[in-house]
């Protein structure tokens, strides 16, 4: 107990001179936070939905305060991987106490990443987002199944792509009113209901699809209230 | 007093090799002065002597295959100016056939893409389309990794090359690339002609200047290549149905546009095209001469040459004088024997 108080005290003494923001990547369905291989039942289109993998890159992390011009960025990008929780959370300090207006992400990897050869940590090719047969990031991954009537029907959709007119990336931009605790909403029901039924279950290349689906992820992401 | 400094010696060593840049040698590639820049960024990333010959020992070690059976050299010879001689489609794990001809290893640091769609936008990620293809290596680097970490020589070479404990996916690639980067061609008899030393033949020299008339438009010397992507007018080839370069950017522009593979060594690397369909340069100096193969796709993108007979020997000529023998033998790019 007494420890705690101690590492509280140390915490608020710290955050006066060196302010720091915790940045959580929260993703949900039916409104509700969202676990992977779940048997509590989540619906889409009244079809049960179980999603078993779900992988994105953010990168470009900025956060603004409009009036002085004032950005706190982090260069490097960050896989975020359900299945691995500590990699949901992520930090940024300021130096100085600041309101901070907006964050700002890249949601998958930029061109120049892309072509730049071989790199390590997050973006290292082994890590299940890079495409051996043609190079390039994927950004973006969600794997599952609907439970149908007619058995189980996948689906599979590894979103990405650089070169143009099917550049993928996207840039999310929340406003924020104070906390210093951002928690960021993933609504996965709202995804998978904006997806036009005549698209494949599978979309796993660059392309028009792709591109369609890159465009379709940006609303998804909101702030949970503070 | 001279225990202590017993212990202390071998823990200087050690820290030593922790900083990257002590035990490594920086080399540069050498080529003619009137050639262009290379592609490859080598001042952000810059050759370096150990790193060159571990990745020449990856090249020819077959421990990249799942069944240990196949190495880079399995399907890039060096004495082939680093192709799959005699196999139209290149053969991989357990024999199964790809669907593509692999082309020579020559001058690769002036690419800017690879692969015959250019579907490999950097040598540094080029070898992970092979060690995880299945018709190729059957691999993947995740279960490749721990195997070299574990092996009697590697951990130690790997560290010697860049200086980190652990071998990652990023070294094994880099090692890869650093190697094939060095694989230059540069001495060729129509370079010692450049260069002023040698002098062609009066059929050479007459091949040369229907070359310049008729090929170099896109064997653009003195790469042979402008690292661009043409439609040189071949049917497509029903089963294999390879729309090349449309494959990667879904552009129509782009259909059945392949990269123009340089004709340095061409002497060596039959058969020809991306799906090997050509026997020798006689066949594939009839495609470009006749219509019979005109399709209705390709028809208006063939480049139709007109040249007698005669005129074909000569072309064979000169197109002979971009063997490089020294390219072919170097002992620093074969089998290395330590
Ligand atoms: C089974 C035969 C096979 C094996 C084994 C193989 N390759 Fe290849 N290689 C090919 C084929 C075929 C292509 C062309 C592929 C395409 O265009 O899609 C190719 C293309 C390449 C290219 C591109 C060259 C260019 O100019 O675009 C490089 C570089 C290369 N291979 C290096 C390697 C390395 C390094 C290894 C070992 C890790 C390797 N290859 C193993 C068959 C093979
Ligand atoms: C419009 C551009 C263009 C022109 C002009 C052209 N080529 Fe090609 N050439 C290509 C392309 C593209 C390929 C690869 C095609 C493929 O595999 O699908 C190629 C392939 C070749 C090959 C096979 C190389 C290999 O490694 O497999 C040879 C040999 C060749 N050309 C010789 C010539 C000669 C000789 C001329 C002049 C008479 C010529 N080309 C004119 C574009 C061109």
């Amino acid at each position: 107990m007494n420890n705690f108080l101690i590492t509280i005290g140390l915490c608020l003494l710290h955050c006066s001179a060196n302010c720091q923001y915790t940045i959580e990547f929260k993703p949900i369905l039916n409104g509700q936070k969202l676990f992977l291989d779940s048997a509590d039942l989540y619906t889409v289109n009244s079809n049960e939905v179980v999603i078993s993998n779900l992988k994105f890159y953010a990168g470009a992390l900025h956060l603004v305060n409009h009036k002085k011009q004032k950005v706190k960025t982090d260069s490097s990008y960050h896989l975020i991987d359900l299945a691995k929780p500590e990699s949901t959370k992520l930090q940024l300090e300021f130096q100085e106490e600041l309101l901070v207006n907006d964050f700002r992400f890249k949601l998958g990897v930029d061109s120049i990443t892309n072509v730049s050869g071989a790199y390590g940590g997050d973006l290292d090719p082994t890590l299940g987002m890079y495409w051996t047969w043609q190079s390039g990031y994927i950004n973006f991954k969600l794997e599952g199944f609907y439970a149908t009537e007619n058995g189980n029907r996948e689906f599979q959709y590894h979103l990405g792509g650089y070169l143009n007119p099917f550049e993928t990336v996207q840039e999310i931009r929340l406003d924020i009113l104070t906390s210093k605790k951002i928690v960021v909403l993933i609504d996965l029901e709202k995804f998978l209901k904006s997806i036009p039924a005549e698209l494949p279950d599978n979309i796993m290349s660059p392309g028009k699809n792709a591109k369609l689906l890159s465009e379709l992820l940006v609303p998804i992401f909101s702030l949970e209230n503070e | 007093m001279n225990r202590w400094i017993l212990i202390l010696l071998p823990s200087i060593f050690l820290f030593g090799f922790g900083a990257a840049e002590l035990s490594q040698t920086k080399i540069e590639i050498k080529y003619p002065s009137n050639w262009p820049k290379p592609n490859y960024d080598f001042e952000k990333k810059p050759l370096y002597k150990e790193r060159v010959k571990l990745g020449r020992k990856l090249f020819y070690d077959p421990i990249l295959s799942r069944n240990d059976m196949v190495s880079c050299a399995s399907c890039h010879l060096s004495f082939t100016a680093f192709t799959h001689v005699d196999h139209a489609l290149s053969h991989g794990i357990n024999d199964s056939i790809g669907t593509r001809n692999a082309p020579v290893l020559i001058n690769l640091a002036w690419n800017k893409l690879f692969m015959w769609d250019g579907a490999v936008n950097n040598i540094e990620v080029q070898a992970l389309a092979p060690i995880s293809h299945a018709s190729e290596m059957g691999n993947d680097l995740v279960t490749l990794l721990p195997k070299l970490n574990e092996h009697d020589v590697y951990p130690a070479l790997f560290k010697t090359a860049f200086g980190e404990e652990k071998i990652t996916s990023k070294q094994l690639l880099l090692a890869l690339a650093q190697f094939q980067l060095t694989l230059v061609s540069a001495n060729s008899k129509y370079d010692k002609v450049k260069a002023g030393v040698l002098k062609f033949t009066e059929q050479e020299a007459n091949g040369y200047k229907l070359f310049q008339q008729n090929c170099n438009g896109c064997h653009k010397e003195p790469l042979f290549t402008t690292t661009e992507f043409e439609n040189n007018g071949l049917q497509p080839d029903a089963n294999l149905r390879d729309s090349g370069r449309y494959q990667v950017t879904r552009m129509s522009k782009d259909l059945f546009k392949f990269k123009v593979p340089t004709l340095r060594n061409i002497q060596y690397s039959f058969p020809y095209m991306h799906d090997g369909r050509y026997n020798n340069l006689n066949e594939v100096l009839n495609h470009y001469r006749a219509d019979q193969e005109l399709n209705v796709i390709n028809q208006q993108n063939k480049p139709v040459i007109q040249i007698t007979e005669h005129e074909k020997v000569d072309l064979i000529a000169f197109l002979l004088t971009l063997s490089d023998r020294e390219f072919l033998f170097n002992p620093d790019y074969g089998f290395p024997r330590n």
